[in-house]
């Protein structure tokens, strides 16, 4: 059976020709990177957060492992909020976070193999930089996961 | 009383599965050839039409595709393109320890290894090979049906088998080989 390819969507910014701003953190040596646009906070993972706000543990949901332990000195874990598809999301990450400038010419599309990850797990597509390799998340396609699996519940 | 301490008889190789060195690429030639790419996956010897390779390349870095399943090992930067690879043994379940690390290390060990990028049913990726031999032009196969891959999962990717007296040679499916190793939703 052959699964019908899932369009990958790069970036807001990025498709509009500008460069992308990315909110990038790593989970297991995994770069995940969140449109910058799309993030209207950064907090405490360990704070109540927004009322009503549903949260995400991203490395769990990713299948890639904790997000990390506390770092010693202080340091906590960090949340993304997001909101998409009318609601308030909250993903949880590890404690680096950085954001930084990406080139229309790095974001690439989700190879047809594993275009599934789209629809599986919200990763719209790609971004290069040398040789490293890393995965742009897309907020409204995780909404959308997240919400089929309530539904299957 | 004198004890002999008995071995474990070392594993004979049957005649569906002999050594992957002694397969003669020469007896693989003949009449209505095809050009194949041939190339071994733990002690069985597999060939890909020449058409849908694209590119051989030694084992690359690789990141991890979440949630994919353990055959696929992840996505390679390979002349600027983003590539999935995936473990060609594992996933046809040909992994036979340690005859076939026995092998490898007789054969040339980890440095024989290549990833050869095929393109086939609107997919391209990298397949990880425990050695290429090359191509050749083989001879279209002479009995219908599998007989080694029977029963396996090598039987939904492989399109027919040639015996001959240094081994059998399983011809691959590339479509279908893609399509049962992709990430599925």
């Amino acid at each position: 059976m052959t699964v019908p390819a899932t369009p990958s969507r790069p970036p807001a910014s990025a498709a509009a020709g500008g460069r992308a701003h990315l909110v990038k953190t790593e989970l297991s040596g995994v770069t995940i990177g969140v449109d910058a646009l799309r993030v209207s906070a950064i907090e405490d993972a360990d704070e109540p957060g927004v009322a009503g706000a549903r949260t995400v543990d991203l490395a769990g949901l990713l299948g890639l492992g904790e997000p990390g332990p506390r770092p010693e000195g202080g340091g906590s874990r960090r949340a993304l909020v997001v909101k998409a598809g009318g609601r308030v999301l909250r993903l949880v990450i590890g404690d680096a976070v950085r954001v930084e400038a990406l080139a229309p010419s790095a974001v690439r599309p989700l190879p047809a193999f594993v275009d599934a990850l789209a629809a599986s797990v919200g990763i719209g597509s790609l971004f290069v930089a040398g040789d490293a390799l890393g995965y742009i998340l897309d907020v409204d396609r995780l909404s959308d996961v997240l919400a089929t699996k309530e539904l299957s519940r | 009383m004198v004890t002999t301490k008995t071995q474990s008889p070392a594993r004979e190789p049957s005649a569906e599965s002999q050594p992957a060195r002694a397969l003669d690429l020469e007896s693989l030639k003949g009449e209505g050839a095809e050009p194949l790419l041939v190339v071994r996956a733990g002690e069985l010897w597999l060939g890909l039409p020449a058409h849908v390779v694209d590119q051989l390349h030694p084992v690359p870095p690789m990141t991890p595709v979440p949630l994919a399943p353990a055959h696929v090992l992840g996505l390679a930067i390979l002349r600027g393109e983003v590539t999935p690879v995936l473990d060609l043994e594992r996933f046809l379940e040909l992994e036979e320890a340690p005859a076939a690390a026995t092998q490898d290390q007789w054969l040339g060990g980890a440095a024989a290894r290549r990833v050869a990028v095929i393109s086939a049913g609107g997919m391209q990726a990298g397949l990880l090979c425990n050695e290429v031999r090359g191509i050749v032009p083989v001879r279209a196969p002479s009995q219908p049906g599998l007989k080694v891959a029977r029963g396996r999962r090598l039987e939904k990717v492989a399109s027919g088998e040639l015996s001959t007296e240094g081994g059998v040679l399983v011809v691959l499916d590339p479509a279908r080989l893609l399509d049962e190793a992709r990430v599925k939703p």
